[in-house]
């Protein structure tokens, strides 16, 4: 699937198509198994950033488009001038979940616009301010190192050693300690999550 | 003429209290299975203070041995991949492969973390509370309530098929919600296949491949923890240490132990090097997991873990030799 159709589904949870668009996505909605598990997915997304939760009765957010397409008509005509009213309608059904759908669509399909010519990335630029009153600077770590992904914070710390050494023993204890907790399967997961993601602030 | 009916209701309210603890023991028991011994393969979002992020996991088993991959959907591409002999990391755009010998005996760690509901129940209060739905599937809801301010509390959704967790939550001391990892779109099943990893679909070459090869120490594959110089008393309520290692693969050379210890569900380890620098002295956070660092008598403490920074803290100014 496109990431084109991607942002229209994205744009469609945060209520910003025009309404060529909102046709282009209903049809394919109607027509594309994916599209309707991709609109679940995001709609979900939507509701994790929020906090929220789904009831348990609640059918899929794809199934409520389906029925709200049904009920209508009005969205099939072509020639019907732009209105908001079957856009507010959409609103009702996601209950607030709309809200950051961009940051969702973001965090899920922005590995595209990154490069591997991109120097800022393959530098790896980690910050870590070890006191308050330390200069925060990029460094790059050596192969064997982490992903520079992890940021750590410090509050009220400080260190005869240079910040980065700190950043990059912290990361190393953390996957040291990993491997223990991973067999839980309880939090085991979140260790590694967090060592595998990319850190958005560096 | 009341001595009657409190006795039954009593009977009654303790055969209650045992098939809620025979029932979370049996979900709790079978999740543990499923997270090893199921073929899945799905997105899920990792939230952790203001940040999001969007992963997937592939977890298969082949011939009885897992092997699992964890994507990053967002950011630049990472994975990595873990089998029963080695944990990868691979990323692709710094073209570069690391491989660790993984640092536990398989057979050894495959019960280190069992869950035993009655241990557990000593510091959580353990409710299954109702049902909802996760990634369009039906899960079970299971509340693991703190007894203290030394850990933070959890709610799973556990599919109701399967058992595997499809949501997990955080919570600190407040009850605010300090993590969360959620399926967003799941597939389970023998259809599930292994997916090959980033490098393959992308077709990179890896120019910079390293490997480093980390060999468990003879102590640990004839899993006798060896005796420790140091000790901990008066160890917060619940935890236990679990295991103790002399040294650890990352820093050969230096001679760092490691103490890991866990109530059941939450972990932490404490590290401790004779050295003549104080490294972290003081509080670090990263997401969800803490670290706090305490330099005594010429030794570097710091504690690691997914506790609340006061549990570290304790901890930390506990040990003694």
């Amino acid at each position: 699937m496109s990431s084109d159709i991607n942002e229209k589904i994205s744009a469609f949870i945060d209520d910003e198509l025009e309404q060529s668009e909102f046709e282009t996505v209903r049809k394919r909605f109607e027509q594309d198994k994916t599209v309707q598990l991709t609109l679940n997915r995001y709609a979900l997304i939507s509701e994790s950033i929020k906090g929220n939760h789904c009831s348990h009765n609640a059918q899929s957010v794809a199934e409520l488009v389906s029925q709200q397409l049904k009920d209508e008509p009005t969205v099939l005509a072509p020639t019907k001038p732009k209105t908001h009213n079957h856009k507010e309608s959409w609103k009702t059904y996601f209950a607030g979940a709309a809200v950051a759908a961009t940051v969702a669509a973001v965090a899920v399909f922005n590995v595209g616009s990154f490069s591997a010519g991109d120097a800022q990335i393959e530098q790896f630029p980690v910050t870590v301010s070890v006191s308050p009153s330390s200069n925060v600077r990029p460094v790059m770590l050596d192969n064997m190192a982490l992903p520079a992904s992890t940021k750590w914070t410090t509050q009220n710390a400080s260190s005869s050693v240079h910040s980065d050494e700190i950043e990059k023993e912290l990361n190393q204890f953390l996957m040291e300690h990993s491997e223990y907790t991973t067999q839980s399967g309880i939090p085991g997961m979140l260790p590694y999550a967090t060592i595998v993601v990319y850190d958005k602030q560096k | 003429m009341l001595r009657f009916p409190v006795f039954f209701l009593s009977v009654l309210l303790v055969n209650t209290v045992f098939a809620g603890s025979q029932q979370s023991s049996y979900w709790l028991d079978k999740m543990m299975k499923a997270v090893h011994q199921l073929n899945y393969d799905g997105h899920f979002v990792y939230l952790h203070g203001d940040n999001i992020e969007s992963l997937r996991t592939v977890h298969t088993v082949i011939d009885g041995h897992e092997i699992e991959r964890l994507f990053s959907l967002n950011g630049e591409a990472r994975e990595i991949v873990r089998d029963k002999d080695t944990v990868t990391r691979i990323m692709p755009n710094d073209k570069s492969v690391a491989t660790t010998k993984r640092l536990m005996d398989t057979e050894y760690f495959s019960g280190f973390f069992v869950l035993q509901v009655e241990e557990i129940e000593k510091n959580y209060e353990i409710n299954l509370s109702g049902r909802d739905r996760i990634a369009d599937r039906a899960t079970l809801v299971m509340v693991f309530k703190p007894r203290d301010d030394l850990r933070y509390g959890y709610r799973l959704n556990l599919d109701e098929e399967y058992a595997l967790p499809l949501q997990w939550e955080m919570f600190d001391q407040q009850g605010s919600l300090i993590s969360s990892i959620m399926f967003t779109q799941i597939s389970i099943g023998d259809e599930v296949a292994d997916s090959g990893s980033l490098l393959e679909k992308d077709n990179s070459p890896v120019t910079k491949h390293v490997t480093k090869q980390v060999t468990p120490s003879t102590q640990e594959l004839n899993n006798s923890p060896p005796k420790s110089a140091w000790h901990f008393d008066n160890i917060p309520n619940g935890f236990k240490l679990k295991h103790h290692r002399p040294t650890i693969p990352h820093h050969p050379k230096r001679d760092i132990e490691q103490y890991i210890f866990s109530d059941g569900i939450a972990s932490f380890s404490v590290y401790i090097e004779q050295t003549d620098k104080s490294r972290l002295s003081g509080q670090a956070h990263l997401g969800a997991l803490n670290a706090y660092g305490v330099f005594v008598d010429g030794h570097q403490i710091t504690a690691v873990g997914e506790v609340p920074s006061e549990t570290l803290v304790f901890i930390s100014n506990l040990a003694k030799k």
